[in-house]
């Protein structure tokens, strides 16, 4: 098996990115080391913590178990991309931002990136989640910290605003 | 005075924005200019001697800068023990790469150097290491065994530990008892999986001749000691660097052999290192906790009322004390926890602390409450059952009153103040009067219901005593400087940094509130020893007491003089002037009214218009060294439905009252509660490092060891009862570990109180279905 690096391009928040790969490259460390996007993080490389979530062409996936070759040509949501632009001292904030704050949501921060990506694709599916079908949904977020119930309340209570934010089948 | 306006409220924190736009600095998310990276060989056996080690295939491979074995780390860096000066304590040497003998799978045997992190686990691969492998020391208790191997030959012996705790006459207590009820409790191993692994990024300055080391620790200073002394450097000459930490719970507050190699090879090297642990390495490498077996016993007289207690606690240490905390700790807070928020006339207990072929064994989030409060609370409720009491009943009987306070325990802990026995009486008013109803409801559906209780006191905030005079590089003190700055701007240098429980923003509250600035104004910093004060680190639940009476004495040095100078200006007495919202007056004369910043801009840019005898500048250093420790108390109370069919046991309610005294920001204590709740739920039902018969460990990946998710915890109710501190600053207790420390015993009566109801009981931790099932089959 080759291991020389390879052009990979992708869009990322909006933007089209290109940088080097090795086929054996997952798309978190692309994002981390190759575009400097260490808003995703990296909590297990196994799989099961859900640090890593990004939205992949609208699916939210484990960038720690896709090569960023398999990414070529694809659609990428990381946490920076959130919020979108905004000015300086005058940060753009998005919905689910301000619940996670305002609900308490954060202790260490290192789930959080992947939790507002689980979210996010939680409510664009659907706005009506209930606590219970919710809490199976971020099932697959691992948080040392919260014991979630916060996180719970802040993705029920951004549900409103992302879902006019966000319209049906999401923005991008 | 200023009254109160930011402590007591629910203020959003100053860390989020940050962390919720993906801008967090965890030590992984920093890059330095031609840094390279390191991958570690680590030990696959338990036991045995290093016979080869041949590291020129890996050397040879391209992009690879070093491989470093022991024999080239140790001229630059001695070995050393994890001994604090607890009579008859005893240690084995530690060095950064094994020295001769593995003694863990995991333990750290080469490290790698090359231009990434896949380059380097390349070369690893290529390490050959041969190993005479030998029999593994795995069970504490053989391990005392004249004939057993040795984990340390030097020593002699496997026996760390060993000494006697409690006072009273307790032969007479059992001798007088009218029932006594015994129990055999196993805690297992877990561990505490920060989410952010660990990581090192380590920069040698070979003109300046100083060392960066930016690290995930909760302890800088600590290591900023540990690491000169261990390199041989001044201490001005080491910078530790610590921005935004994944979580520690104690597991980061240690010297990592790890750590230390690649801080030493980055001196070799002359380039930057970084090592980013992966969740394999933290599995194995991490400190451990909780493996502890305790036999005990409760003698009551007929009334439930306790007479006396025993308990022979035996702790599993693993291969090495840890520095410079040890690996006593926990295995002395089982053994002097135990009697808990009850009155306890006499109490005998007896503990070992033995090595194995472990990982080491070290201090976690609430170090040894877990399994005391869990013994202690089995205890009553086997009492309550003897007697026929209800498990709320015989509790009420034992319980602390206000009137028995200040109480000494029979361990010598003194606890001046509390709501022992309230704590208990708002938990049942919070469960509700309808368990009778819930559990017919959870037998149609197949489920047993169970409801326990806890009711605990946890030490927080210790003082001196604790490690430092027995030795350790870890006081009791720490220090913050707070500085207005010339346009009225506050500055706030932590001496402790946090490792994400919002350290910065109570700081900044307390700050606000002492010198009667908006919070606004107020800017936290921490982590960077190269500008901080000095601090003892985030540690057994200490910074809402250390740390905030800090700032408070920093702040109110601050506030004094700013009104000095106020009044100088003003031509006022010093008493009449005041300072309110950030505006300075002389009381009663309302167009003396300025700003802070007016007068602030005079302490640095104005010193001619101040006469000889007024300080410049507007800043001071505040310290807090506190009382020997503080104890908060609570009560949980846990409803779980065992099913029948499965063994699975389910969290179905959870509430918690607790007492830290005053709340500074009550959501972060909400938060702390209910994060520390989940994680003593993963002890209590989830959490096991698993090895197999001779020492693998079969928990590799997070797959394997559990951890509780978003559907294993429940929503838990918290209510507070605010019983001020008497010795401390601002009448805060401490919190951080409080909820680790009562969950798994209320959730383990509660299973047990299922279970009783088919005349089955368990008796370890973590409660798996398969041993439910076990049990309950046992008694058909
Ligand atoms: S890092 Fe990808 S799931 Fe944990
Ligand atoms: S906030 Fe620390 S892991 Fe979730």
């Amino acid at each position: 098996m080759t291991r020389d690096p390879v052009r990979v391009t992708l869009r990322v928040n909006g933007r089209p990115e290109t940088g080097w790969a090795e086929p054996r490259t997952t798309l978190a460390d692309f994002l981390r080391q190759e575009l400097g996007l260490t808003g995703t993080h990296v909590g297990c490389e196994q799989g099961v913590c859900g640090a890593c979530t990004v939205v992949l062409d609208g699916a939210a996936v484990r960038s720690c178990l896709v090569f960023a070759v398999q990414a070529d040509g694809c659609a990428v949501e990381t946490v920076e991309g959130l919020a979108g632009e905004g000015a300086p001292g005058r940060e753009a904030v998005h919905p689910l931002q301000t619940a996670f704050r305002e609900a308490s949501a954060v202790q260490c921060g290192f789930c959080t990136p992947g939790f507002l990506m689980t979210a996010l694709v939680a409510l664009r599916e659907r706005d009506d989640w209930d606590r219970a079908a919710l809490r199976e949904r971020l099932g697959g977020n691992l948080c040392r910290c919260t014991g979630y119930q916060t996180v719970v309340d802040a993705v029920l209570a951004a549900a409103p605003e992302v879902r006019a934010l966000e319209g049906e089948g999401g923005r991008r | 005075m200023t009254a109160a306006r930011y402590v007591g409220q629910r203020v959003r924190r100053s860390e989020d924005p940050a962390l919720l736009a993906g801008r967090g600095r965890f030590v992984d998310d920093v890059t330095e200019p031609r840094q390279a990276e390191v991958a570690f060989v680590r030990s696959p056996i338990a036991s045995g001697r290093i016979l080869r080690i041949d590291t020129s295939a890996a050397a040879a491979l391209p992009g690879v800068l070093a491989a470093f074995t022991a024999a080239d780390l140790a001229p630059y860096c001695p070995g050393w023990r994890g001994l604090l000066n607890w009579p008859g304590m005893v240690a084995g040497e530690q060095t950064a790469l094994a020295t001769g003998v593995v003694r863990h799978v995991g333990e750290p045997v080469v490290l790698v150097v090359a231009g990434s992190r896949a380059e380097a686990e390349d070369a690893a691969e290529l390490v050959v290491v041969d190993y005479e492998e030998l029999p593994a020391v795995l069970d504490p208790v053989a391990a005392l065994d004249p004939d057993s191997p040795l984990v340390h030959e030097d020593l002699g012996t496997n026996l760390c530990f060993t000494s006697p705790f409690g006072s009273g006459d307790v032969d007479d207590a059992f001798a007088r008892a009218d029932t006594v009820v015994e129990v055999a409790v196993q805690t297992g191993r877990h561990t505490a999986v920060a989410l952010e692994m660990r990581g090192v990024l380590a920069s040698y300055d070979r003109d300046e001749h100083t060392l960066t080391v930016r690290v995930s620790t909760q302890a800088p200073q600590m290591l900023q000691t540990l690491y000169a002394r261990l390199l041989g450097l001044p201490e001005n000459a080491v910078r530790v660097v610590t921005e935004h930490v994944g979580g520690a719970f104690g597991m980061k507050a240690f010297v990592y052999p790890d750590e230390v190699a690649v801080v030493t090879a980055s001196l070799l090297v002359g380039r930057p290192l970084k090592w980013t642990q992966d969740r394999y390495e933290s599995l194995q490498s991490d400190t451990q906790a909780r493996d502890e077996r305790v036999t005990a016993a409760l003698a009551v007289d007929a009334g439930g009322r306790v007479l006396g207690l025993r308990s022979e606690v035996v702790s599993d240490a693993g291969a090495y004390s840890m520095y410079p905390r040890g690996c006593v700790t926990e295995g002395v807070q089982v053994a002097t926890i135990m009697p808990g928020p009850y009155r306890v006339p006499a109490y005998a207990s007896s503990l070992r602390v033995v090595f194995t072929n472990k990982t080491p064994l070290a201090v976690y989030r609430a170090v040894g409450h877990p399994p005391a409060i869990l013994v202690m609370e089995l205890l009553m409720d086997e009492a309550a059952r003897a007697l026929g009491l209800t498990a709320d009943e015989i509790r009420r009987r034992n319980l602390l009153a206000p009137a028995d306070l200040p109480y000494t325990s029979p361990t010598g802990n003194v606890y001046d103040s509390g709501s022992h026995l309230e704590s208990l009486e708002r938990a049942l008013a919070l469960l509700g009067d309808d368990v009778g109803d819930r559990r017919r409801d959870a037998e149609r559906r197949g489920r047993l219901l169970g409801v326990g209780f806890s009711s605990f006191v946890e030490l927080s905030a210790p003082g001196a005593m604790f490690y430092g005079a027995k030795g350790a590089p870890i006081t009791a003190h720490d220090q913050v400087e707070v500085t207005v700055q010339p346009d009225g701007s506050v500055t706030v240098l932590l001496g402790t940094p946090g490792q994400g429980q919002g350290l910065h923003t109570t700081a900044a509250q307390v700050v606000a509130d002492a010198l009667g600035v908006r919070l606004d104004d107020v800017r936290v910093v921490s982590g960077d020893t190269r500008v901080v004060p000095h601090g003892s680190g985030v540690w057994a639940s200490r910074s809402a007491v250390v740390s905030v009476g800090a700032a408070h004495a920093a702040a109110t040095e601050v506030r004094r003089r700013l009104l000095v100078l106020a009044a100088h200006l003003f031509e006022a007495d010093p008493d009449d002037v005041e300072l309110v919202d950030g505006v300075v007056g002389v009381r009663g004369v309302p167009a003396s009214r300025t700003g802070v910043a007016e007068v602030a801009a005079v302490a640095y840019w104005g010193t001619h218009r101040l006469p000889a005898d007024v300080e410049v500048g507007l800043g001071a250093v505040g310290s807090y060294s506190g009382p020997p420790y503080t104890f908060n108390n609570g009560t949980h109370v846990a409803v779980v439905e065992v099913e029948r069919a499965t063994g699975l046991v389910r969290v179905v309610d959870y509430a918690v009252v607790e007492d830290c005294g005053v709340l500074v920001n009550p959501d972060i204590v909400d938060g702390q509660i209910r994060g520390g709740v989940a994680q003593g739920l993963g002890g209590a039902l989830l959490e096991h490092v698993v090895l197999d018969p001779i020492g693998q460990p079969q928990t590799s990946t997070l797959l394997d060891y559990l951890l509780p998710t978003a559907v294993d915890v429940p929503d838990i109710r918290i209510e507070h009862i605010e019983t001020p501190a008497p010795t401390t600053t601002l009448g805060t207790k401490g919190v951080g570990e409080a909820g680790t420390a009562g969950a798994p015993a209320a959730i383990h009566c509660a299973v047990n109180d299922a279970l009783a109801r088919e005349g089955a009981r368990v008796w370890r931790q973590p409660i798996r279905p398969e041993d439910v099932l076990a049990a309950l089959t046992a008694e058909r």
